[in-house]
């Protein structure tokens, strides 16, 4: 039975406007619900539900159809119902400094904490000053400076009176003290000296010795009682401010009973006070800095500040503003804005740092709460992926340089106290970054358990087409675009089912969608319009095509100057033309191309001449080989194929990969064996098997268009039209100039489910079945296939080339 | 009613710098006054002539403050010693006048430092010295104490760690060199309007009263910021502790009043936390 060509229903699944109530999109509700994601959405679900390790969530799916949005969305919802997690600070490790504490703390507790200890250090400001000034501190310490400098003086005095009575006097220089002879309060002139009898001059020189060892004696007490001294001042110290001290912390403790950690930081802060308290003693600020401040001054304010900023609260995550789980989305996943880092400051030289440098990353940001994160941005930074994984695993987060992290560094720096980490994490990425993960990266299904696999298609049925409605008039609202109208939105759902090639489904890129109604505005804007109508619709894509379409054209003009040889019109043997898909940007085409064969006599081999020369792809080479399967099974049941063939695709240049020209390569082969012209008017699409099925192939709207596009530019006969696979059909979207020329019958398009079909078509020959006694009828393809097939195995045989007989 | 004496008006400033903390303390204050009051500002660094001879000596060991080393200081060495600190005095003296953008000399003098001192002050209106020169003690140096002993001089002596403030205080008991003591410190008020306390010293409630007349007749005419405390005697401690409590950032004495003893004002100087002024300038009789 021929196959008849598709009527023009069958080419385009339309949208009727009239099964809308509405008459534009601002009469319906937003869209609440996720369309056309069950499968991520149950997923999504249930990640966010379980709280056990691991069961963080990569959503994968192409780019453009709202994974962002739809993770966040869940995340948001959730995180309404969540408490909001507490606060975390850190502060000096007053026994290990390079090891600052980690402190937890109720939400929007920590900047009171803050708060408290910046008083708490002013208040300790005054009350140290305060102290030292009292007259009984002072009193108390004159007295023990008084005690020090009698046993000092004493000690000189006796040394001086001694020099005295010897005629010597006692000079200070800026490194040491010296004896001299003396007359009238000055130093002997030395030519005086001179002139003393050596009697006086020994005695004044053992004088000076016994002196000089006095004094040495004496000096050499010195360093003890300097210590001496200032263990005294400093228990002296002790004794006044821990009553004075002690009474202001415990204020602070009582405020903060019910934190241990608190209670320890502060005892470690009292004693700490209470030893280095000169640290609080205030400069002078009563001088007159009329002419400019003082450089010395301004420094020894500046360490008067870095002295007490041990004191500081570096306040790292602070929850004081909000009231549910955060959700942070981090936009740039380097190690440091990931983990947190420890900064350095630059001193005398020096790159110094310390606790209060310790700067949060966006994990700790969200702990207590949810994060998301690009995949491909978080594997193209350097070691983030490792540190995520690391602070996933351990269920803590230790903000470390990734050098310490890799243990390449040994010098001292910071080792912040590891705060424990609880956050569902969101990876986003693409399908093939998730099965590489999957594949290659042991630890990556133990941490991210959860699958949310996100569809680039939805079922085309009629109770979607409403919740798309709604969901094109919410994009609309939400972008501040104008409202569509019913006849629109009909064409924005038949633009969708184009954009995945299928009559029957629905495209779920938002991002595409968003993009049309965004343009189609733009349009109708500048028509001055309200409302978005169909035509704006149409002119949106006719205008993304047209941007897109320059090498198209070029490709066109090339074949219409016949400098790419594509007959439309007319038969040729062993010729055909055959149809590809170029996808080039953003632009999506059809491309005619001239496929040919060429036979002789041989070993039963099908060259594939694209392969010879390494433009062929591996699937391209499994269609040609699997013509050679056909071949031998239909025509070399009882002999061997003593066929040796060649095709080629003409003028191709660029390489050929994919399977969809099998079935055209099959047919120009079998009118190369059987010598039997195929039309030129027709051109082919589809991918063939061993038994001369014809299977599905992809892009077979562009590969039409593209044939339709050419023929239409030299002229439509009447005749021409394309050869498509039957379970294409439900692919069909074409354009609307297509299925008028279908419908005018300018241009046919058969759906073919065998090689006899389409060879039918292509020769006007019937194909033949194998008779009972195993041949083809005469008169058909098949026959006169077989009989060359026959004759060259018969000429080869008695070329020499070996047996001919039956191998049964 | 008028002072006793001339309008006094400091001038001529000299620092005597040794490099020392002290000195060094002494110098910013020189140079913090000289900028305010417009004067000239002189550094003298006196190279001592006792040393000098002392290294020509054979028997020139010094014996160092720390190390405890006995150590032959040669007559070039100890003059190598001297020309560093010398040097070292000259910039800290340039860097500090050319910032504040003063008029400013220094000049080195060799010989006894005394008699240098007072040669070298003859045409100054206001000495500034360190309390005492190189070493730790807490003792008043012997050259600020001889220094002292002189008449008619106006003295700035300070010690390291302590800074020109912005009150003054000066005390005042009615004799020639009290008059002389609150024109100083009224000079030194003005020019701005820094306020001045005055600590009155008398037997008695009355005769401090009177003596608060005195003092409130002359300013007549002169509005500042004046206000008056009384005392019995000039107890150093006593003293001390007022011009902490009132934040005093300057004492004014009069230097030959007698109301200080050499000890006590080796413990004013030694707990006091401002400079002090010793004024003894040249007296004139009353016009």
């Amino acid at each position: 039975m021929a196959v008849e060509a598709l009527k023009p229903e069958q080419l385009y699944n339309n949208c009727d406007p009239g099964e809308f109530s509405f008459e534009t999109t601002a009469e319906l509700p937003d869209m609440e619900e996720i369309l056309g994601q069950p499968r991520a959405v149950e997923a999504l679900r249930f990640g966010i539900g379980i709280r056990q390790k691991g069961y963080n969530i990569f959503a994968l799916g192409p780019e453009g159809i709202g994974k962002h949005t739809i993770v966040e969305r869940f995340f948001r919802e959730q995180a309404s119902k969540d408490p909001s997690p507490p606060d975390w600070c850190y502060v000096h490790n007053f026994g290990q400094s390079f090891r600052p504490n980690a402190i937890q703390l109720p939400p929007g507790r920590g900047i009171v904490f803050l708060r408290d200890m910046e008083h708490l250090t002013d208040e300790l400001g005054t009350v140290i000053n305060a102290a030292f000034q009292s007259d009984e501190y002072r009193a108390r310490k004159q007295v023990i400076e008084a005690e020090f400098k009698e046993r000092q003086d004493q000690a000189f005095e006796e040394i001086q009176k001694k020099a005295r009575d010897r005629n010597l006097m006692v000079l200070r220089t800026p490194a040491g003290l010296m004896f001299a002879p003396a007359r009238d309060g000055q130093v002997l002139p030395p030519e005086e000296f001179e002139k003393l009898p050596e009697v006086d001059k020994s005695k004044i020189e053992s004088d000076i010795v016994a002196l000089q060892e006095a004094l040495q004696t004496a000096l050499e007490e010195l360093p003890d009682w300097q210590r001496e001294l200032r263990a005294r001042l400093m228990e002296l110290n002790r004794e006044i401010l821990n009553f004075s001290v002690g009474r202001l912390v415990d204020t602070l403790r009582k405020s903060y009973s019910d934190f241990p950690d608190i209670q320890a930081y502060l005892n470690e802060v009292q004693t700490d006070v209470v030893e280095n308290s000169r640290d609080f003693i205030e400069m002078d600020e009563s001088a007159d800095t009329a002419g400019g401040p003082d450089l010395s001054q301004l420094q020894a304010g500046a360490s008067a500040s870095e002295r007490l900023k041990r004191f500081k609260v570096n306040l790292l995550v602070d929850h004081s503003e909000s009231k549910f789980a955060p959700v942070v989305y981090e936009d740039n996943p380097n190690y440091q804005n990931l983990i947190g880092r420890v900064e350095q400051v630059a001193r005398l030289g020096a790159l110094e740092t310390d606790f209060s440098l310790i700067k949060s990353g966006s994990l700790l940001q969200a702990n207590g709460g949810y994060i998301i994160i690009e995949a491909r941005d978080l594997l193209n930074q350097p070691y983030a992926w490792e540190g995520l994984k690391r602070a996933l695993q351990s269920g803590q987060l230790r903000i470390e340089t990734p050098s310490q992290m890799m243990n390449l560094i040994t010098t001292v720096s910071l080792e912040p106290e590891p705060i424990p980490l609880e956050v569902k994490v969101a990876l986003i990425g693409d399908r093939m970054l998730y099965y590489l993960l999957a594949q290659y990266d042991p630890d990556f299904k133990e941490l991210f358990k959860v699958e949310a696999d996100f569809d680039e298609e939805m079922d085309r049925e009629p109770e979607t087409l409403q919740d798309y409605a709604n969901l094109v008039g919410t994009i609309a609202r939400k972008n501040g675009l104008m409202p569509l109208d019913r006849t629109a939105v009909a064409r924005v759902i038949e633009h969708s089912s184009r954009m995945v090639s299928d009559s029957q489904k629905l495209s779920a890129s938002i991002d595409s969608l968003i993009d049309v109604v965004r343009e189609a505005h733009y349009w109708a804007d500048s028509a001055g319009d309200m409302v978005i109508r169909a035509g704006h619709i149409d002119k949106a894509i006719q205008a993304q095509i047209y941007r897109s379409n320059r090498l198209q054209e070029r490709m066109q003009e090339e074949i219409l100057r016949d400098t790419i040889l594509i007959d439309t019109q007319g038969e040729k043997v062993g010729q055909i033309n055959g149809l590809s898909v170029l996808q080039l940007g953003n632009a999506v085409f059809g491309k005619p191309s001239r496929i040919s064969a060429q036979v002789r006599a041989g070993k039963g081999e099908v060259i594939d001449v694209e392969r010879e020369v390494d433009l062929g792809g591996p699937l391209h080479s499994k269609g040609v080989l699997i013509l050679s399967g056909f071949l031998g099974a239909r025509y070399a049941v009882n002999r061997p194929l003593s066929l040796s063939a060649s095709l080629a695709f003409e003028q191709s240049y660029g390489g050929v990969d994919g399977d969809s020209a099998s079935s055209a390569e099959l047919y120009s082969l079998l009118s190369a064996i059987a010598e039997v012209p195929v039309r030129q008017d027709l051109a082919v699409t589809g991918s063939v098997n061993q038994y001369g099925e014809v299977q599905a192939i992809g892009g077979v709207n562009e590969k039409i268009e593209g044939f339709f596009d050419l023929c239409r530019a030299r002229g439509l006969s009447g005749s021409q039209g394309v050869l498509i696979p039957a379970s294409n059909v439900k692919h069909l979207m074409l354009r609307q100039d297509v299925v008028e020329a279908v419908r005018d019958g300018h241009f046919h398009i058969y759906p073919i489910g065998t090689i006899d079909e389409g060879i039918e078509i292509l020769t006007g020959l019937p194909a033949g079945s194998r008779g009972e006694e195993g041949t083809y009828p005469s008169g058909t393809v098949n026959r006169l296939a077989q009989d060359r097939l026959d004759g060259m195995a018969a000429r080869r045989y008695s070329a020499g080339g070996g047996s001919a007989e039956s191998v049964e | 009613m008028n002072s006793p004496h001339n309008p006094i008006k400091i001038k001529r400033i000299l620092v005597a710098i040794d490099a020392s903390r002290h000195s060094l303390a002494g110098l910013e204050a020189a140079v913090e006054l000289a900028r305010t009051l417009d004067a000239d500002l002189t550094g003298l660094f006196i190279e001592d002539i006792n040393l000098l001879r002392l290294g020509e000596m054979p028997i020139s060991n010094q014996v160092g403050y720390y190390s405890l080393v006995r150590k032959r200081l040669s007559s070039e060495e100890v003059r190598r010693q001297l020309a560093t600190q010398g040097r070292w005095a000259y910039e800290a003296v340039e860097l500090l006048s050319t910032q504040r953008g003063l008029r400013w000399t220094f000049r080195v003098s060799r010989g006894p430092i005394m008699a240098e001192l007072i040669r070298a002050t003859q045409k100054a209106d206001l000495v500034i010295l360190g309390k005492s020169g190189w070493s730790d003690t807490r003792l008043l140096g012997s050259t600020v104490q001889a220094f002292l002993s002189q008449p008619g001089r106006l003295t700035l002596v300070l010690r390291d760690g302590v800074r020109l403030g912005r009150s003054v205080m000066a005390v005042f008991d009615g004799t020639p060199t009290g008059w002389l003591a609150l024109d100083i410190a009224r000079e030194l008020c003005h020019p701005g309007d820094r306020p001045l306390i005055l600590m009155l010293i008398a037997e008695s409630k009355l005769a401090a009263g009177i003596l608060q007349a005195k003092v409130e007749a002359w300013v007549r005419g002169k509005p500042f910021d004046l206000s008056f405390l009384w005392a019995q005697d000039l107890d150093p401690r006593i003293l001390c502790n007022i011009a902490r409590t009132e934040g005093s950032g300057l004492l004014v004495i009069p230097q030959e009043s007698a109301l200080l003893s050499e000890n006590d004002l080796s413990e004013v100087l030694n707990n006091i936390d401002c400079p002090v002024l010793f004024a003894g300038g040249p007296a004139e009789p009353v016009s």
